[in-house]
C-alpha cells in the first residue's frame, strides 16, 4: 500500500496535516517526515503515491526536493505548500509551481481543499 | 689754563660778540699804538721845543756874545772915533741886551727844565749895571757930556763884558751839554718808542691773529660738526634707493657755491643733504602712500575676511542646522533601520505564525467538516476560522511590505483591491478611534500598472496621516466634538486614475505645505514619525509617472491626490 508522504519540519503542522487528512481520507495512508534529508531514502525505500511537502526547510529546501522528484520520478505528484516567505521577489510557491509542482497552498490551508486536490491527482494517474 | 678759561667763556658769547673779540683786540691795539706814538710824538716835540729853545738861549748867548763883541766895538768908535752912526746901534743893542736877557728868562721861565736862576741872578745885575752904563754913556756921548775917561768906559764896560762873558761860556757850554742831552734822550727815546712801536705791533698782531684763530675755531667747531652730522644724515638717506636723486639739478647748485673754505663745503653739503632729504621724503612720502595702499588693501582684505567669517559663521550656522538635521535623520534612520530590520525578520515571522496558523485551521477544519455540532459549537468553531483567516491576512499583508524588491516590478493591480488592502490594517484603528470611513470607487475594474508594495505604501501613508490629523483635531478641539472621517475616491478621467484621500483633521498651514514632500520634514516628534514617508510617496508616484498634490484649509481637513496613468486589466 502506497502512502501520502508529508514533509516538513514543523512536526505539530505534520502531525495535525496527518490527522486531518486521515479524517478526510481514510482510505490513505500517510507518512511523515520531519528531515526532509531523510526524503530520498523514505521514497525510495516505501511505495510513495504523493508528496506534500513544505517550502522552507532546515536541511533540504523543498525546492530541491522538487527538482530532483521531478527529474527522477516525474510521474510522482507533488503539492507544494509554505507559510510564507521568498526568494528573490518571488512566493516560494510560485517557484515551486514554476519548477513543476503540480499544486500550491499557503498555509494555513484549507483542509478540504486539500484533500480535493489529492484525490483529485491520485485518480488522475 | 689761559686759553681753556678764553675758551670756556669765549663758547657762551654769541657770535657777533665773538667776532668783535679780535676786533676789539685790533682796537686796543691800535688806541695802545697810537696813543704811544702820540706820547712820543709829544714827548719828542716837548723835547725839540726845550731843545730849540735851549739853542734859542744859546743863540740869544752866542747873540749876546757877539753883541757884546759889536758893544765893545761900537764904543769904542763913539768914544774913540767919535762916530755918532753906532749910537743907534748902541742903544739898540742895549736894548737887544734887555730884550735878550728877557727872552732868555723867558725861556727859562717857560721849561722847568731849565734852570738859569743863577745865571739870570747874576747877570742880570751886570747886564743891567752895563745896559744903564751904555745908555748914560750914550746919552752922554750924545749930549757930549761925556766926563771921565772913555777909557774907563771901555774897561769898564770890558768888565761888564768879561764878567757877562764869563758866564755866558759857562753857559753857552752848559747850553751845549744840555742839548746834548737831550738829543740823546731825543735818540734814546726813539730807539724806546720804535721797539715798544714794534713790540706793540707785534702782539697786536699776535693777539689778534691768535683771537681770530681761537674765533673761528669756535665757528669751526660747530660747522665742523655740522658738516659731520650731515654726512651721518646723507649716509643714511643713501641706504634708500638714490636712483631718482636729480644730479643735475644738484650738481648745477653746487656750482654755484665758489667758495672753497669750510662754510662752502658745508654749504655744499647742505645742498647734497637738502636733495637727499627732499629725495629722501619723496622716497618716504611713496612709501607712505603704498603703505596707505597696502592699508587700504589691508581694510578691504579685513571687510572680505570679516564678510567672509560672516559668511563662514552662516555656513557654520548651516553645518549646524544640517547637523542637528542629520542627527535628527539619524536618529530617524535607526527607527527606519528598525522597523527594516522588522520587515526583514517579517518574512520569517510571517512563516513562524502561520505554521500554528496552519495547525489551528486544520484541527478547526476537521472539527467542522467530520463532526455533527450542536450551532452554538458549529457558531464558536466557525468564529474561530475566521479569527484564524483575519490572522492570516494581516500576517500576509505584512509580508508584502518584506518584501526587499527594488521596485521595479509592475503588476497592473486593481485599484481597488489595493484600496481593500491598505485598509486592512488601518481599519482596526480607525474603528477605535471611532473615525468614519468612506470609499468610494467609480469603477470597479479600474487598474493600475505598478510596484504593488509601493503603491500600497502610499496608501498606507497617507491613511496613517489622514488618521493622524483627525487625532490631532481632536485633541486640540473644542469639547463638543469634531467629524471624523476619512474619505477615499477613485475617479478615471481622461485615460487617468485619480485616487483622492481626504480627511476632517487639522490641515496644514499654507505656508509649509509647499515643505510637506520635503524629505525629513514632519511635524511628529522623533521615534513616532521618520517624516520620509511623504517624500517616499512623491518618489514613488513620480516613478509611476503620476503625480501627488496636497490640498489643506487648517482647521479643515486635508486632502491628498493621486493621478496614475490607467491601464486595461488583463484578464487574470
Amino acid at each position: 500500500m502506497t502512502s501520502i508522504l508529508i514533509v516538513d519540519d514543523d512536526a505539530d503542522f505534520s502531525e495535525a496535516l496527518q490527522d486531518s487528512l486521515s479524517m478526510l481520507l481514510s482510505h490513505y495512508q500517510f507518512t511523515t517526515c520531519g528531515k526532509s534529508s531523510q526524503v530520498f531514502d523514505l521514497i525510495y525505500s516505501l511505495p510513495v503515491s504523493l508528496v506534500i511537502t513544505d517550502m522552507i526547510m532546515p536541511d533540504v529546501e523543498g525546492i530541491e526536493i522538487i527538482t530532483r522528484l521531478k527529474q527522477e520520478m516525474p510521474d510522482l505528484p507533488i503539492i507544494a505548500m509554505s507559510g510564507g516567505g521568498r526568494v528573490g521577489g518571488n512566493n516560494y510557491l510560485i517557484l515551486a509551481d514554476a519548477l513543476g509542482a503540480d499544486a500550491i497552498f499557503d498555509k494555513p490551508l484549507s483542509v478540504l481543499e486539500l484533500s480535493r486536490k489529492v484525490e483529485g491527482l491520485l485518480s488522475s494517474t | 689754563m689761559f686759553i681753556a678759561m678764553k675758551n670756556l667763556s669765549l663758547r657762551d658769547l654769541p657770535i657777533a660778540k665773538k667776532f668783535a673779540l679780535p676786533g676789539i683786540v685790533y682796537i686796543l691795539g691800535i688806541l695802545i699804538i697810537a696813543s704811544t706814538v702820540y706820547a712820543f710824538i709829544n714827548d719828542q716835540r716837548a723835547r725839540n721845543v726845550l731843545i730849540y729853545d735851549v739853542i734859542t738861549q744859546k743863540n740869544i748867548l752866542s747873540h749876546l756874545e757877539s753883541n757884546l763883541a759889536k758893544v765893545n766895538e761900537g764904543l769904542n768908535q763913539m768914544l774913540f772915533f767919535d762916530s755918532r752912526e753906532f749910537d743907534a746901534l748902541l742903544l739898540a743893542k742895549a736894548e737887544d741886551f734887555q730884550s735878550a736877557l728877557v727872552e732868555f728868562k723867558y725861556i727859562s721861565q717857560r721849561h722847568a727844565f731849565i734852570n738859569d736862576e743863577s745865571l739870570a741872578e747874576e747877570i742880570e745885575p751886570v747886564l743891567e749895571q752895563m745896559r744903564t752904563q751904555l745908555i748914560k754913556v750914550v746919552s752922554l756921548s750924545f749930549s757930549r757930556s761925556l766926563r771921565g775917561t772913555k777909557k774907563s768906559y771901555q774897561q769898564e764896560f770890558i768888565l761888564y763884558a768879561n764878567q757877562i762873558r764869563a758866564f755866558t761860556n759857562d753857559a753857552l757850554y752848559g747850553k751845549s751839554e744840555l742839548v746834548e742831552a737831550l738829543l740823546k734822550e731825543n735818540a734814546h727815546r726813539e730807539w724806546l718808542f720804535s721797539l715798544l712801536f714794534l713790540l706793540e705791533v707785534i702782539i697786536t698782531a699776535l693777539l689778534s691773529y691768535f683771537m681770530h684763530v681761537l674765533v673761528s675755531r669756535q665757528l669751526i667747531f660747530p660747522i665742523n660738526k655740522i658738516r659731520l652730522i650731515s654726512d651721518e644724515v646723507i649716509k643714511r638717506y643713501a641706504f634708500m634707493d638714490n636712483d631718482g636723486l636729480d644730479y643735475e639739478v644738484l650738481l648745477t647748485r653746487l656750482a654755484l657755491i665758489t667758495s672753497k673754505d669750510e662754510v662752502g663745503d658745508l654749504a655744499r653739503q647742505f645742498l647734497v643733504m637738502m636733495q637727499t632729504i627732499d629725495h629722501g621724503r619723496e622716497i618716504e612720502s611713496e612709501k607712505k602712500q603704498a603703505i596707505e595702499q597696502l592699508y587700504s588693501a589691508l581694510k578691504q582684505t579685513n571687510e572680505q575676511v570679516l564678510k567672509t567669517k560672516g559668511e563662514l559663521n552662516l555656513r557654520n550656522q548651516e553645518l549646524e542646522c544640517i547637523h542637528e538635521k542629520l542627527i535628527t535623520s539619524n536618529k530617524q534612520l535607526e527607527q527606519s533601520a528598525k522597523l527594516s530590520s522588522i520587515g526583514e525578520m517579517s518574512a520569517g515571522i510571517a512563516h513562524e505564525i502561520n505554521q500554528p496558523l496552519g495547525v489551528m485551521r486544520l484541527y478547526t477544519d476537521c472539527m467542522l467538516l467530520v463532526q455533527e455540532h450542536p450551532p452554538k459549537i458549529n457558531d464558536m468553531l466557525q468564529k474561530n476560522l475566521i479569527q484564524i483567516e483575519r490572522i492570516s491576512r494581516i500576517i500576509n499583508h505584512l509580508r508584502l511590505f518584506s518584501r526587499d524588491d527594488q521596485g521595479e516590478e509592475r503588476e497592473t493591480i486593481a485599484v481597488d483591491w489595493l484600496i481593500d488592502q491598505s485598509l486592512i490594517l488601518i481599519s482596526p484603528e480607525l474603528k477605535r478611534h471611532s473615525i468614519t470611513l468612506a470609499v468610494n470607487i467609480q469603477h470597479k475594474s479600474q487598474s493600475i500598472l505598478c510596484n504593488q508594495v509601493q503603491l500600497l505604501q502610499v496608501l498606507t501613508n497617507l491613511l496613517n496621516n489622514a488618521k493622524d490629523a483627525i487625532i490631532e483635531l481632536e485633541s486640540l478641539a473644542q469639547p463638543q466634538g469634531i467629524e471624523k472621517q476619512i474619505s477615499i475616491n477613485v475617479l478615471c478621467r481622461g485615460g487617468r486614475v485619480l485616487i483622492e484621500v481626504s480627511d476632517t483633521g487639522a490641515g496644514i498651514p499654507s505656508s509649509l505645505i509647499r515643505k510637506i514632500f520635503q524629505p525629513f520634514y514632519t511635524t511628529k516628534p522623533v521615534g513616532s514619525g521618520t517624516g520620509l514617508g511623504l517624500s517616499i510617496c512623491y518618489g514613488i508616484i513620480e516613478k509611476h509617472a503620476g503625480t501627488i498634490e496636497c490640498r489643506s484649509r487648517q482647521g479643515c481637513g486635508t486632502t491628498f491626490s493621486i493621478d496614475l496613468p490607467h491601464v486595461l486589466a488583463l484578464s487574470s
